[in-house]
């Protein structure tokens, strides 16, 4: 490893923090141009090369330096887990080993991959004291065994991988190790992801062309002598050139094009939790961290907060154990600023934010968000719907003191019932398998997103409180690991109604043109008219006969152009709610079948408040 | 390893030219409408064939071509010159100086020229050095 980076740099060590004593931003600028020179005069096909390791050493060591916000909340010297690899290991030939640690301290770093179809090593009941002998690097995946070469460089002695570290058929180990697993990646100095491979064997390096994104060195001369930064006509200027626009795979974390890391679900809390990412596509290396990325095409770094949308500030907060909420109490309590550095690290702990009722609902918007990306995402085993963002949804629970339902919050239950699943209709026979109540965005795999995230008109007046007056969740198993059963008591509003596919006999199903057209009409037979629109949430739930209509939201809205209204009416009352299909008349238990749209709330006015279970 | 025409990007050959399709809506910048030219590959065959032969610039160009497209096409009047634009602000031109930001650049703009339209490379100047 270079040893202008590592003199005076210790990072693994058991007994001694990590002690960086040279100011890494000088460095990194002192000696950007000879490393991009060296880069593009002698380029090296491989993104596992020297030159990038130093780069990625560079960026490490300057955000142990100079990112305070990185560094509050990773400790520099956390407990390992309690299997990790040991890389340099003296007793095994391979110099490679699996470790229990006892409680023993130090950094570490960690891995995303993708676990793909091809075979990959393991460790299980049968092979653990082999493993903790020693490991040939031969027997490893090529990922595997350039995560290894990467800790080497790094000068990390501890890596963790999870199927090399939890014993794959051992659910007792399995599930003492899944809830830790949050806290892994959140307290590994670094996390290495393998971004671009689909599977084991595709390693963590690849091969590209390193001129297509290393800056590249050159001179030009300027048309005028003086001014800053500006050098005299015809000397020339010497700099680099480099694309404005970043095209690195990296940065599509959502939609059709992203990597095959990025669409793995228990992947997007991997990237979450983790301070800093070094981040390994088929293009190029890149680096992230709570306040930096930086890659190779941009060695500099930027800052990241510029990007960040309000909820996406929040979420990183709370993550990060630096945002609090008093939903109950006072809502603004203190404010200290961490001002970082000086600190000791218990101080700088203790320096989080109270946050506001607003924020409080922003922080739960970026809830809806972030499972609206998650349902996304694959899951091989169905059953994982809840383990694999448990470690996101601990981290708000403690910031909200909020309880957790099946994927909601309680204290915002009524706003989360209102998903829906669009592309669900297409779900295969095995998804209807249990593994969440009705009620739970989590019930069904298919892409859910939150009516509550689209509500941007403006002059649309809401209101969450006037039918849906009470909701208790009972639930059975652990909070953030899955349910047996939950059932939702509520004390609300139902009336009957009848879906139909007819959707010609209403006349205002222009104004509805957006909508898509799995949708089907709802009917109030007494009154022999149509009341509004029922969504199914999936394809089994649609030509229902009957539905009980749950209102939950109400909104208020100017009347469109055209739109008929009574003598003087002047705003249009909707009412959003969920659809529910009746179990057992005597019990009065329900189930979810859909979402629905009654486009007069008057229709619901004669109703009284009634009780009943949503399971 | 730079190619005869990336070796000598020389801003002070031209006129100070105007591009009436400036600013671009698709991106902030350039704010100017004005610039200085260094001409670079007669065509996009030559810009690839130097590319091939190693010319670090001209891999450049070529990978931001092939991420943005629109170059694909084989018809004559899609392929055309190659012109490297240095965009000056109304500031610089009254100072007579070119400003270079160490944190954001300079703008360059890789132009191909054709008779079906300009297809333009957005890159950016760097020094990497503090003031």
């Amino acid at each position: 490893m270079s040893e202008c980076c590592l003199t005076s740099c210790n990072l693994n060590v058991r007994d001694k923090p990590i002690v960086l004593s040279y100011d890494a931003d000088d460095f990194l600028l002192a000696h950007l141009a000879s490393l991009l020179e060296g880069k593009a005069y002698n380029p090296s096909p491989s993104t596992g090369c020297d030159e990038n390791f130093k780069l990625a050493m560079t960026w490490l060591s300057r955000c142990l330096k100079q990112h305070p916000l990185c560094t509050i909340s990773t400790p520099p010297y956390p407990e390992l887990p309690s299997r990790v690899l040991d890389v340099r290991c003296l007793t095994a030939p391979s110099r490679l080993a699996l470790i229990s640690t006892f409680g023993i301290q130090g950094p570490y770093l960690t891995l995303s991959h993708v676990w793909g179809k091809a075979q990959i090593i393991t460790t299980t009941t049968s092979t653990l004291a082999e493993r903790m002998e020693g490991i040939a690097l031969e027997n490893l995946s090529n990922t595997f065994r350039d995560a290894v070469k990467l800790a080497r460089e790094m000068n990390v002695r501890y890596l963790w991988i999870d199927s090399l570290c939890i014993v794959q058929n051992d659910l007792a180990d399995w599930k003492k190790e899944s809830v830790k697993m949050g806290s892994y990646y959140s307290n590994a100095l670094f996390n290495i992801a393998a971004v671009s491979s689909s599977d084991g064997s595709g390693g963590l390096f690849s091969m590209r062309n390193p001129l297509e994104t290393t800056p590249c060195p050159i001179k030009i001369v300027l048309p005028w002598e003086g001014g800053k930064g500006a050098v005299g006509n015809g000397k020339g200027v010497k700099g680099f050139l480099r694309g404005s626009i970043s095209w690195d795979p990296v940065l599509q974390v959502a939609g059709f094009q992203r990597p095959p890391l990025w669409q793995r679900a228990w992947v997007l809390q991997e990237r979450l939790l983790t301070s800093r990412l070094l981040m390994f596509s088929n293009m190029q290396m890149s680096w992230k961290c709570r306040q930096e990325q930086a890659s190779e095409s941009v060695p500099e770094g930027l800052q990241q907060n510029s990007e960040m949308s309000l909820e996406d500030e929040l979420l990183r907060l709370v993550l990060m154990g630096l945002k609090k909420f008093q939903i109950k109490g006072q809502t603004q309590v203190r404010k200290k600023v961490h001002s970082g550095w000086e600190e000791t690290e218990e101080e700088a702990k203790e320096a989080f934010e109270y946050g506001t009722e607003e924020e409080l609902i922003q922080l739960y918007n970026a809830w809806y968000d972030l499972v609206t990306l998650y349902t996304k995402c694959a899951l091989t085993v169905a059953s994982d719907i809840f383990p694999a963002i448990s470690g996101i949804a601990s981290a708000i629970a403690v910031a909200t003191q909020d309880r957790y339902v099946a994927g909601l919050w309680e204290h915002d239950l009524h706003r989360g019932l209102l998903w829906s699943a669009p592309d669900s209709t297409n779900s295969k026979p095995d998804l209807r398998q249990y593994r969440a109540p009705s009620w739970s965005w989590a019930s069904l795999a298919a892409t859910s997103g939150f009516y509550v995230r689209q509500l941007s008109q403006k002059g649309i007046k809401v209101s969450t409180k006037l039918f849906l007056v009470n909701t208790i969740a009972s639930l059975v198993g652990h909070q953030f690991e899955g349910l047996g059963v939950g059932a939702l008591e509520v004390s609300g509003i139902l009336r009957r109604a009848h879906p139909m596919v007819a959707n010609d006999s209403l006349p205002e199903e222009e104004v509805f043109k957006d909508i898509p057209h799995r949708h089907e009409t709802l009917f109030d037979l007494k009154e022999r008219r149509a009341v509004g629109w029922y969504f199914a949430d999936n394809v089994d739930r649609r030509y229902l006969s009957e539905v009980w209509c749950c209102p939950i939201m109400t909104e208020e809205r100017p009347p469109r152009q055209g739109e008929e209204v009574r003598d003087g009416q002047v705003s249009v009352v909707e009412a959003r709610g969920i659809a529910l299909l009746q179990l057992d008349k005597n019990q009065r238990i329900f189930m979810r079948v859909g979402s629905l749209w009654i486009r007069d709330a008057s229709w619901l006015g004669g109703c009284e408040t009634d009780l009943f279970s949503i399971i | 390893m730079l190619c005869t025409f990336c070796n000598s990007l020389d801003f002070t050959l031209s006129l100070l030219q105007t591009d009436s399709s400036a600013p671009l809506s698709w991106t902030s910048t350039p704010k100017s409408t004005k610039y200085y030219v260094s001409t670079h590959q007669p065509s996009l065959p030559a810009l690839f064939a130097s590319a091939e032969r190693g010319c670090s610039l001209c891999v450049l160009i070529r990978s931001e071509l092939f991420h943005i497209r629109g170059h694909e096409s084989q018809e004559e009047r899609h392929q055309g010159y190659i012109e490297l634009r240095l965009y000056i602000t109304n500031e610089e031109e009254n100072k007579r100086s070119v400003e270079l930001d160490v944190n954001s650049g300079k703008q360059i703009q890789a132009v191909a020229r054709t008779s079906a339209r300009d297809v333009r490379v957005l890159l950016d100047f760097m020094q990497f050095e503090r003031s």
